[in-house]
């Protein structure tokens, strides 16, 4: 069709332009609320689960150890172990001592070589 | 994230929100979306209840695609439109002959009784005019002279060159004013004034 073709009956474009921009700019078709529930709960059934990152070495570690609180404890009893290693207090003896083999040694016994004393109690216990 | 931020947030950047199992974006993406394809279903189909079935379909198949959606590449409203039209083309294949009577088209509260009555019978009469349009020519009259989009956008969504658009919307329209004929005295317009 062209445009020697349009019938004179017919609306004319600007009519057809006027009712068109009325249609466009006016009240959009709207759902029901119903309809848009069913919607969104299709949105929601099909939604992937929120991903959750998997825990790094040392979220792994401190949680092998009870966590934070549990590393602290850890923590301050090496730095105690190693204060008493470096540093140790009066009488304790260090690992030095051990191997010169110079360190004091404290009996209870009054004679440590009476070992006779020590059978005879094992004599009584095997008698009854 | 604050609800306000949504608004801001284009479609796509929306899906991705939603992939990530983020409620509110599958809120605001459906309160934007969903009105906009029922609209161009109802126009389409000439038909609310059909209209639900393939919004609610096009929509289904938006949720599933969420995951795989390449930010940027694609506009998430031209590729819902496209599935859209694809829906009711078949939908119309299938059932010719709509009863046209059961599309209840909105009531503006504002406007007077008289201006309301005649902006009820405008859109019968142009709802009735375009179920007599070949089905690519009304979707293309919807798309352009309703929805507003602009003519390279509906040449994506109907998967045809810009210039194919152009033909069918001027063949649409002429047929369109043909259609309305009948109803010209009823539809208001005074030719001379406008």
């Amino acid at each position: 069709m062209t445009v020697s073709d349009e019938n004179m009956d017919d609306l004319n474009m600007d009519a057809l332009d006027a009712l068109l921009s009325d249609v466009s700019n006016g009240p959009a078709l709207q759902p029901n609320e119903g309809f848009m529930a069913r919607v969104l709960e299709d949105a929601l059934a099909q939604q992937p689960m929120p991903s959750v990152a998997p825990p790094s070495l040392w979220q792994q570690i401190t949680s092998i150890v009870g966590g934070w609180q549990g590393m602290g404890g850890l923590v301050a009893a090496t730095c105690a172990g190693f204060w008493i290693g470096i540093n140790p207090p009066e009488g304790l003896p260090t690992q030095f001592d051990t191997f010169l083999n110079t360190e004091t040694s404290v009996s209870f016994l009054d004679n440590e070589n009476d070992d006779g004393a020590l059978f005879g109690f094992g004599w009584d216990m095997e008698e009854g | 994230m604050p609800l306000d931020a949504y608004i801001d947030l284009e479609d796509d950047a929306l899906l991705a929100q939603y992939s990530k199992g983020d409620a509110a974006a599958a809120r605001a993406l459906t309160t934007r979306l969903t009105p906009r394809i029922y609209g161009h279903a109802v126009r389409m189909l000439g038909d609310r209840a059909e209209a639900e079935d393939v919004t609610q379909d096009a929509m289904m198949r938006l949720w599933k695609i969420a995951p795989d959606w390449r930010v940027g590449e694609a506009k998430v409203s031209t590729w819902l439109y496209r599935v859209t039209a694809n829906l009711c083309t078949d939908r119309l294949r299938r059932k010719r002959g709509l009863g046209l009577n059961d599309v209840d088209e909105p009531h503006d509260p504002s406007p007077s009784v008289t201006a309301q009555l005649q902006t009820r019978e405008r859109m019968d009469a142009l709802q009735t005019a375009l179920q007599t349009l070949p089905d690519r020519q009304r979707q293309a009259v919807i798309l352009r002279h309703i929805e507003g989009l602009a003519n390279p956008e509906i040449a994506q969504i109907l998967e045809i060159s810009t210039e194919a658009v152009e033909s069918l919307t001027a063949r649409g329209k002429r047929a369109l004013a043909q259609a309305l004929a009948p109803a010209r005295a009823k539809l208001g317009y005074d030719d001379d004034s406008i």
